[in-house]
């Protein structure tokens, strides 16, 4: 169907389920463009719940970005909460390359992942991370479930005066490395660095 | 965490601040084994889930390590030590005035070493009464910040 033109949106229900297609995903899907010159392309989105916090069996809380971000060709967003989701998930702008959109299912029907609807322009740029939380002395770099944790920690820990940054990537590929890094090129910082998922 | 994400990151981090790095990278994340599965009527058992996933406290964990906590137990431990020498060191004292003012003879000497023992124990009750108290207080002060000297720097960073 993408390559006809249309712009089909594939619903996972677990990403553990993901591996059947795998081969369609990663032999098909992401070398249509390169075998084709660039005549053809196949911009599908595949929606997938990721990770864990549910209780689920080992079928059903598996961390597959790993599989997919190292398949050429695909865009990888892991939004952290309900605007952005939205914001990775539109598919109205042209787009040439097939998108994976990985939900932290354990973020589902969470209140704090919950935030106002944007508007129907409300688009994140592939690429784009955001500084969740300013501070001095550590930075986590984090993505999905675990920038609520993250946020979490650091109230925690600002209560022992520590200032932690919180960076919220939601894009694995590509990945923005500006916010990621420039921190760290200010001379006399204190910082160590984390990432969790 | 095997092979993950997270070694990306880490791996740039190092290429291109390695110089503003003041600690090791480190990753938090997700054990690197299947999700827990119990074999029997329950088919997952909630408490190993939470274990093998990072929860919301180990992050905190990582950042102040067991530094923070051996040097606590150093702490405690040295309390516990002083504590209970001055009690021991009081007792001894209070038995020697004791033993001055008793006439010499005057109780045998299974009585004597008797007494002497009652008032080490009791001087080393005292002691450990005083790392109680100690332990207390030093526990109270952290809800009473001004107290201890206002903007005192946190435990696990050096002096600024």
């Amino acid at each position: 169907m993408a390559t006809g033109g249309y712009k089909p949106v594939v619903e996972i229900q677990f990403s553990d389920y993901s591996y059947p297609a795998y081969m369609q995903i990663r032999n098909e899907i992401s070398t249509l463009r390169w075998r084709s010159g660039g005549a053809w392309s196949c911009p599908v989105v595949v929606r997938m719940a990721t990770g864990g916090y549910i209780r689920g069996g080992p079928f059903h809380s598996q961390c597959p970005e790993s599989l997919y971000i190292h398949t050429p060709g695909w865009y990888v967003a892991y939004p952290s909460n309900a605007a952005d989701a939205k914001g990775t998930d539109e598919n109205r702008v042209p787009h040439r390359r097939p998108r994976h959109l990985l939900r932290a299912q354990g973020l589902y029907r969470q209140v704090f992942s919950k935030s106002f609807e944007p508007d129907a322009d409300y688009l994140i740029p592939f690429g784009k991370a955001k500084i969740v939380q300013p501070g001095t002395d550590m930075t986590a770099i984090t993505w999905g479930s675990g920038v609520v944790r993250c946020q979490r920690a650091a109230a925690e820990l600002a209560k022992d005066g520590f200032s932690v940054e919180v960076i919220d990537l939601r894009t694995l590929v590509p990945l923005d490395q500006d916010p990621s890094f420039r921190p760290y090129g200010r001379p006399g910082r204190r910082s160590s660095s984390m990432k969790r998922r | 965490m095997n092979n993950g994400f997270g070694g990306e990151i880490a791996a740039r981090i190092v290429e291109h601040c390695f110089d503003a790095l003041d600690a090791p990278v480190r990753r938090v994340a997700r054990e690197g084994l299947l999700p827990a599965v119990r074999s029997r009527a329950r088919s997952c058992d909630p408490a190993v889930t939470r274990r093998r996933h990072p929860g919301d406290a180990r992050l905190g964990a990582v950042v102040e390590g067991s530094n923070k906590m051996s040097k606590r137990l150093i702490g405690l431990a040295l309390s516990l030590i002083g504590s209970v020498a001055i009690g021991l060191l009081a007792g001894q004292k209070f038995f020697q005035l004791f033993d001055k003012t008793v006439p010499a003879g005057s109780m045998t000497e299974l009585v004597r070493a008797g007494t002497h023992s009652a008032y080490l124990l009791s001087g080393f009750v005292f002691g450990l009464v005083i790392f109680g108290w100690t332990t207390v207080a030093a526990w109270l002060a952290r809800f009473f910040p001004a107290a201890a000297g206002g903007d005192s720097t946190p435990p696990g960073q050096p002096a600024k």
